[in-house]
């Protein structure tokens, strides 16, 4: 530097290097203190401070798949303050470790209720469903007016037609049972050609009173026959079947194991706390399977997993007439029983939450496309899973 | 067999210019190709170990992703400690008389070589930059300015250099154009090989006839759209007197690609204006600086180390690195914190923009070329103490990884473990938290963006009549696009020139196209 250089120009140093590594260490301080802590939270472990003084807990989650976009969370009674990751989905944390009730509630719609274990670092897994309490449908009418409107000819009243249901589609009634002024709907005729593909095949029923009449008479019934027991008794998606045999309903997953469903397993424990968590029949499903593990008596090794492979659906002690998966669903059953349309959780931990779709008798049960279409006498309509919005 | 004399005894070495491993044999090739290997080698293992790591040990890999998002929210909030001194600074030195503060200091003897290249570039790209020249408070006879052309450019090239000489002839001391010829054997087309042409013409044509001393000359290469702010000069000259070794010093003014601003979009924007932040973080470190874009040296440390390399693409860093090796080690880089302004990367359509600005910073990280120069130099110059080797391995090396990795471990690889991990980690808090957690970091990092919107418009030049006040709002509000263009003008150009380092593929020079618009 020139010597006559040496005054004070006034001008903004440099940042000072000894400032800049105090800056460095006092940052460095930090991560090394804080990476533990956030990895220490992440993990489930928290400071609890109102525990008569101060102590570090282990906490557990809850993640639930609410279906309804109205529906609101309820933990031991408490709403969870909304938290959802997703749209349809809610992450519940720092829950203390034990068992937990759920409840997802929405206005008009049936509640869903289970109880759940929560375990420390884990995240325990369960899919709400809410249908709506009144059973909601959509008319699917012979013939169709000028103005495009629903008729149904030869009825006195509407209350003939769909009593205790609702439905936002307008229709008309006539007592005339003529029909010239009126022109056919297209979407009768094509789900009238999907009731008969169905019936072509066989129901649950149709088998019922086939083997009756083969054992009383040695000859099978004018019903056209099924094509055969499996094709008409197995419905798969995705790695799932669902079966019946002897009347009863079985979920049975037949995939690879480190991507079996969650409700499928449990914990690792020993069989009586499984029995005491989830019940009896949970219970014993685990023991078979780890009965029938040819290696190790852990039935899912990779996992830390006890995973079973098939799950009995809850008829309610009603004869079914026909099942299939819900569409767009491996964890909820539609069951055709005899008293109406259900639809059931595969999940049986605590019990399979079961709520009706349709309250009353129908002939014919069809799905196709996504969408389930019921026939009662000559009636035809679409069930629906959710209230339309007008 | 040209004469080395003038060069220091390192400089004197066949492979001191060294500018990829085909230009050596045996063993040292093999050993530059391993070092050009290296960079890409690091970057896809690191990457690839992050995704493997994922399926096999999600565990270790959700420790760790928490563990550098924490690690990023405090590296964000260093630089910004950092930038915001240097804004300060930067807005104290422009508002400084630099006029009075020379004034009394002996500087009359020095002369200024302004090397401006260009190749096609429009004539008003090229008016606007020596009106900014006339524009300087320097005394206009101790300014050589060289336009210097290239022949390859053809016809365009030399009527430009003939209407500017008619023009601006006059204004400055010499105003010298050169030539650059084409197809020169041992020479890659670009900047480099232009510029050093050009030193070698002003030395022969006017510092040797008008007996200007080496060591008494200021070389400022500039690139074509650098607007001068009036004190650069002045400001120049100050940081050159009072600078220990003078001689043994590079000058970096902070390059602010702003002259365009308001026609620009907005990502053009946010990418030209991280790259300037970049640059004042790194002046207020200095020992990790190298010469970056326009800069400023002395005629005669160039001359000692045979100007600018000719066949390499990143020619502004390389100089310095030169300069530091055949020095021993005793050189270094003196930031001006003073601006000096250039053209944000744009083009007439979004796409040409999005293209254009993609291909200026795979030239700009295939900077990486450096790495492998200073790895085997650092390996035979042994007079460079072995501390401040080791150092600046790691620096650098830390620089180039961090460049290419780190966007996509944050923004894309910190979800990895919850889509590639086990059955078992799915149902952990811990695997549910890791999203959330990485996420709150993030937004805590995000902050440190205010501060960069902050600064940004106070960068901006004045808004001119035809744009709305509304502009300002999304000004301020286009750092939210950081992420991604960290990711796409970042990372990916990153990792394809560290990718073609590794497979031989080396990079030419490509010309950033400059438009008005």
């Amino acid at each position: 530097m020139h010597p006559m250089l040496k005054s004070n120009i006034p001008t903004v140093q440099p940042l000072p290097r000894a400032r800049r590594r105090f800056v460095f260490l006092t940052m460095l301080l930090f991560f090394v203190c804080a990476v533990p802590i956030f990895v220490f939270y992440a993990t489930g472990y928290r400071y609890n401070f109102n525990a008569g003084g101060s102590s570090i807990t282990t906490t557990g989650g809850l993640y639930i798949t609410v279906g309804s976009e109205d529906g609101e969370v309820y933990l031991n009674e408490s709403p969870v303050r909304d938290m959802r990751i997703f749209r349809s989905a809610i992450y519940i944390q720092n829950i203390i470790p034990g068992m937990q009730r759920v409840h997802v509630q929405a206005p008009q719609l049936h509640t869903w209720v289970k109880d759940l274990p929560v375990y420390p670092y884990i995240v325990t897994e369960a899919e709400s469903f809410n249908l709506p309490v009144v059973p909601q449908v959509r008319p699917i009418a012979q013939f169709i007016n000028a103005s495009g409107t629903l008729v149904y000819p030869g009825t006195a009243t509407s209350s003939d037609l769909f009593s205790g249901v609702s439905t936002t589609v307008p229709f008309i009634t006539a007592t005339s049972t003529g029909t010239s002024t009126y022109t056919r709907n297209p979407e009768y005729d094509f789900v009238v050609a999907l009731f008969a593909t169905t019936t072509a095949t066989t129901t649950l029923l149709n088998r019922v009173v086939d083997e009756v009449t083969t054992v009383l008479t040695g000859a099978t019934s004018d019903t056209p026959a099924a094509t055969s027991t499996a094709a008409t008794t197995t419905k798969t998606s995705d790695d799932l079947v669902l079966s019946e045999l002897d009347g009863e309903i079985t979920v049975t997953y037949t995939g690879q194991k480190n991507n079996t469903p969650y409700y499928f397993c449990v914990p690792k424990a020993t069989l009586a706390s499984t029995s005491a968590l989830y019940g009896n029949h949970v219970m014993m499903g685990v023991a078979q399977a780890i009965a029938s593990e040819p290696v190790s008596p852990a039935p899912d090794v990779v996992t830390e997993r006890m995973c079973r492979t098939s799950i009995k659906i809850d008829r309610q002690w009603k004869t079914v007439l026909d099942f299939d998966f819900f569409p767009s669903s491996t964890d909820l059953i539609v069951l055709h029983r005899e008293d109406g349309i259900s639809v059931v959780e595969v999940d049986d931990r605590s019990w399979q939450n079961t709520q009706m779709l349709y309250t009353k008798p129908v002939d014919e049960l069809v799905i196709s496309n996504g969408r389930l279409y019921a026939k009662v006498g000559t009636t035809i309509f679409e069930l629906l899973s959710v209230i339309p919005t007008e | 067999m040209e004469d080395s004399s003038h060069l220091l005894p390192y400089a004197r070495r066949s492979d001191f210019h060294v500018g990829r491993a085909t230009e050596l044999t045996g063993k040292w090739y093999l050993l530059y190709r391993f070092f050009e290997i290296l960079p890409g080698l690091a970057s896809w293992s690191t990457l690839i170990g992050v995704v493997l790591m994922s399926i096999y040990f999600p565990f270790i890999a959700a420790y760790f992703i928490i563990a550098f998002a924490l690690f990023w929210v405090l590296k964000t909030g260093f630089l910004s400690y950092h930038l915001r001194y240097n804004w300060k600074r930067l807005q104290h030195h422009t508002k400084l008389d630099w006029e009075a503060l020379v004034a009394e200091m002996p500087y009359q003897h020095l002369h200024q070589v302004i090397i401006l290249p260009f190749y096609t570039e429009p004539q008003s790209v090229i008016e606007a930059t020596l009106a900014s020249l006339g524009n300087t408070k320097y005394d206009k006879s101790k300014l050589i300015v060289v336009l210097a052309s290239e022949e390859r450019a053809g016809e365009y090239a030399q009527t430009v250099c003939a209407e500017m000489t008619a023009k601006w002839g006059g204004v400055f001391g010499t105003f010298l154009t050169t030539t650059h010829p084409m197809n020169v054997p041992g020479e890659m087309a670009g900047k480099g090989s232009n510029a050093a042409y050009a030193a070698e013409e002003v030395r022969t044509k006017v510092l040797d006839p008008q007996g200007i001393k080496y060591a008494e000359t200021l070389v400022s290469i500039f690139d074509i759209d650098t607007v001068l702010y009036p004190d650069y000069f002045n400001c120049l000259v100050w940081h050159f007197i009072r600078a220990e070794n003078p001689l043994k010093s590079s000058f970096q003014p902070v390059p602010i690609f702003n002259n365009n601003m308001w026609e620009a979009p907005a990502l053009a924007r946010v990418v030209a204006m991280s790259s300037t932040f970049w640059e004042m973080v790194q002046q207020e470190r200095p020992e990790r600086m190298a010469t970056f874009s326009s800069h400023s040296v002395s005629f005669q440390a160039l001359y000692e180390v045979g100007y600018w390399q000719k066949n390499m693409v990143s020619e502004d860093s390389r100089i310095y690195w030169n300069l530091m090796i055949a020095n021993d080690g005793k050189y270094d880089v003196i930031p001006l914190s003073y601006p000096v302004s250039m053209d944000a990367n744009a083009a007439p359509t979004l796409w040409r923009t999005i293209v254009q600005i993609y291909k200026q910073h795979r030239r700009w990280t295939y900077g990486v070329e450096n790495f492998c120069y200073i790895l085997y130099h650092f390996g035979i110059n042994k007079k460079i103490p072995r501390g401040v080797r080791a150092k600046i391995i790691l620096q650098q090396a830390e620089g180039y990884w961090s460049l290419v990795t780190n966007p996509i471990m944050l923004f894309i690889l910190g979800w990895a473990p919850i889509f590639l991990g086990s059955a078992e980690f799915h149902e952990t808090v811990l695997s549910y938290n890791l999203p959330i957690v990485v996420r709150d970091l993030l937004i805590l990092a995000m902050f440190g963006l205010v501060i960069s919107s902050i600064i940004s418009l106070s960068l901006i030049p004045p808004r001119p009549a035809h744009a709305s006040r509304l502009r300002y709002i999304v000004m301020a509000l286009q750092w939210f696009l950081v992420p991604a263009t960290m990711i796409v003008f970042s990372a990916i150009p990153g990792l394809d020139s560290q990718t073609r380092l590794m497979f031989g593929r080396y990079m030419g020079f490509w010309v950033t196209p400059k438009v008005k618009l």
